[in-house]
C-alpha cells in the first residue's frame, strides 16, 4: 500500500517547508527512555538509498530495518551509528523502542514517513497534491518563487540543485517532490497571467 | 560489537555501551533440565538479549540447520529456522545461576539434544517475560483496558468473543492480566472474609443466645445434639 502524506499534524504549508530543508530534511525524535538526554533526529533518504542498504544480502525485513535505523538516525550533524555493528550491545527492547520512535505504528506513522517520502513507497500523486497546496501557501511563496527559478521556462531543463546547493544525486525523493510541486505552482501562475 | 572503535562515538552509542555493562539478571528455578553427562540444571539467571546476540543466534541457527537438517528443508518450512533461532537466543539469555558470565547450557546443540521442545518453549517464555519486564516500553495494558475486557468476558463468556479479543494479546500481556486479576481476587476474598467476621460479630451482639450454637457449628463438631438427632426408624 502506498503511503499518503500525513494529515492532521502536518498542514500542507508546514510539510512543504520541511521537505525543502537543506542539505536534507530532518525531524527530531522523541527522547528515548534509555537515553533521555540524547537528542536525536531522523534524516531523509532517497528511495534508492533505502533499497541499496540490503543490496548485498538476502532479503530480510529485520536486517533492512536495522540498517535503515542506522542510516537515518542522526545526533547533531553526525550519524549516531557508524555501522550496523554499533547496534550490537544494544538491548533488544531498546532497539525496539528506537525502531518504533522512527517508524511509528500503522495507526500513527513515525517521523520517517513524514521526512522521507519516496517514489517507491509513497502515494506520490497524493503527496504532490499536498505539496502544491503547501507551495502555493502565502507563507511559502518566496521559497516557491526561488524554487521556480531552478526551472528553465524557455526549455533549457531543470536544475533544482541550484536551490538546494547540493548535487542532484544528493537530493531526496521528498526534496524532488517539493521542487516539482513548486514548479507546478509557478507554471499555473504563469498560465493564468 | 566492534573491536575497532570509531574515532567519534555518539552520545547514543556511549549510552548503549553503558547499559550493556549492567544488564539485569532474573533468577528462575528449573526442574527436569539436564546438561551434558545428565548434570541437572536447577536454575538459571536470564538477561535481556542484545542485538549482537540476536544476530549471532540467527548465524548459529543456520549453522545448526546446515549440519543437521539441510538448508533445502529449512526453505520449505520457516519454522525450522525460527525454532533453531529461538534455541540459540535462549542459550545466550540463560546464564549459569552461580556464574552468570557463562551460559547455563554448554551450547545450543546440547540444548537440542538434551531438552524437549516443550522445555525449550518454557525457556523461550521466560526469556520473553524478562524482555517485557525490562522493556523501556510499558505493556499496553491499563486497568481501564483490563476492566473493559473483563466486562466483555463476563457478559459474553459463552461466545467466542473473549477468545477473539485475547487472541491478539501477546502471552506476556495475558500473564500480566492474569496476575492483575489474581491480585484483585485475593484482595476481594480477604475483604469478604473480614466482612463475614464482622457480620458474625454483629450477629453475636444482636442475638447473644444464638452465639453458642453458631460457635459450635463453626467448630464443625461431628457430635449431633440429642434433640437434633434423627428419630429412630419406625418398626
Amino acid at each position: 500500500m502506498l503511503l499518503p502524506p500525513p494529515e492532521e499534524v502536518w498542514p500542507a504549508e508546514r510539510l512543504f517547508r520541511l521537505l525543502i530543508r537543506r542539505p536534507r530534511p530532518r525531524l527530531p525524535l522523541a527522547p528515548l527512555s534509555f537515553a533521555p538526554r540524547v537528542r536525536l533526529s531522523v534524516r531523509g533518504l532517497r528511495g534508492a538509498e533505502e533499497h541499496a542498504l540490503v543490496d548485498d544480502v538476502a532479503p530480510d525485513d529485520r536486517l533492512w530495518a536495522e540498517r535503515l535505523v542506522v542510516a537515518v538516525t542522526y545526533e547533531g550533524d553526525r550519524p549516531a551509528f557508524s555501522c550496523v555493528e554499533d547496534l550490537g550491545e544494544m538491548r533488544s527492547g531498546d532497539f525496539a523502542e528506537l525502531r518504533r520512535a522512527i517508524f511509528g505504528t500503522k495507526k500513527s506513522p513515525g517521523p520517517i514517513g513524514v521526512v522521507s517520502p519516496t517514489y517507491n513507497r509513497s502515494d506520490s500523486a497524493a503527496w504532490g497534491e499536498r505539496l502544491r497546496a503547501g507551495a502555493s501557501h502565502d507563507s511559502n511563496m518566496a521559497e516557491t518563487l526561488l524554487l521556480g527559478q531552478a526551472f528553465d521556462w524557455t526549455g533549457g531543463g531543470e536544475q533544482p540543485d541550484r536551490y538546494f546547493g547540493a548535487p542532484l544525486a544528493d537530493l531526496t525523493d521528498g526534496q524532488l517532490m517539493a521542487y516539482r510541486a513548486a514548479r507546478d505552482v509557478i507554471g499555473m501562475m504563469r498560465k493564468t497571467k | 560489537m566492534t573491536d575497532a572503535k570509531p574515532e567519534h562515538q555518539s552520545a547514543l552509542f556511549r549510552a548503549i555501551a553503558e547499559r550493556a555493562k549492567d544488564r539485569p539478571l532474573e533468577h528462575f528455578p528449573l526442574s527436569g533440565y539436564f546438561s551434558l553427562g545428565d548434570k541437572p540444571i536447577l536454575g538459571t539467571k536470564i538477561r535481556v538479549p542484545t542485538k549482537w546476540e540476536e544476530h549471532n543466534a540467527l548465524d548459529l541457527a543456520h549453522q545448526y540447520i546446515k549440519r543437521n537438517v539441510g538448508e533445502d528443508e529449512s526453505k520449505k518450512d520457516a519454522r525450522i529456522v525460527q525454532d533453531a533461532e529461538n534455541t540459540a537466543i535462549v542459550w545466550h539469555a540463560c546464564r549459569d545461576e552461580d556464574d552468570p558470565l557463562h551460559p547455563a547450557f554448554p551450547s545450543p546443540d546440547v540444548m537440542h539434544k538434551k531438552l524437549t521442545s516443550d522445555q525449550i518453549g518454557v525457556l523461550v517464555n521466560l526469556v520473553n517475560g524478562v524482555r517485557v519486564k525490562h522493556s523501556p516500553q510499558p505493556l499496553p495494558l491499563t486497568p481501564e483496558t483490563l476492566d473493559s475486557v473483563v466486562k466483555v468476558a463476563a457478559e459474553l463468556g459463552t461466545s467466542d468473543i473473549p477468545d477473539r479479543v485475547l487472541a491478539g494479546w501477546p502471552r506476556e500481556v495475558v500473564v500480566s492480566a492474569f496476575v492483575m486479576l489474581a491480585m484483585r481476587a485475593v484482595t476481594l476474598e480477604d475483604e469478604l472474609a473480614a466482612l463475614r467476621l464482622e457480620v458474625d460479630r454483629l450477629r453475636a451482639i444482636a442475638e447473644p443466645e444464638a452465639a453458642p450454637a453458631a460457635e459450635m457449628s463453626v467448630a464443625g463438631s461431628d457430635e449431633v445434639e440429642p434433640d437434633e438427632a434423627e428419630p429412630p426408624p419406625e418398626e
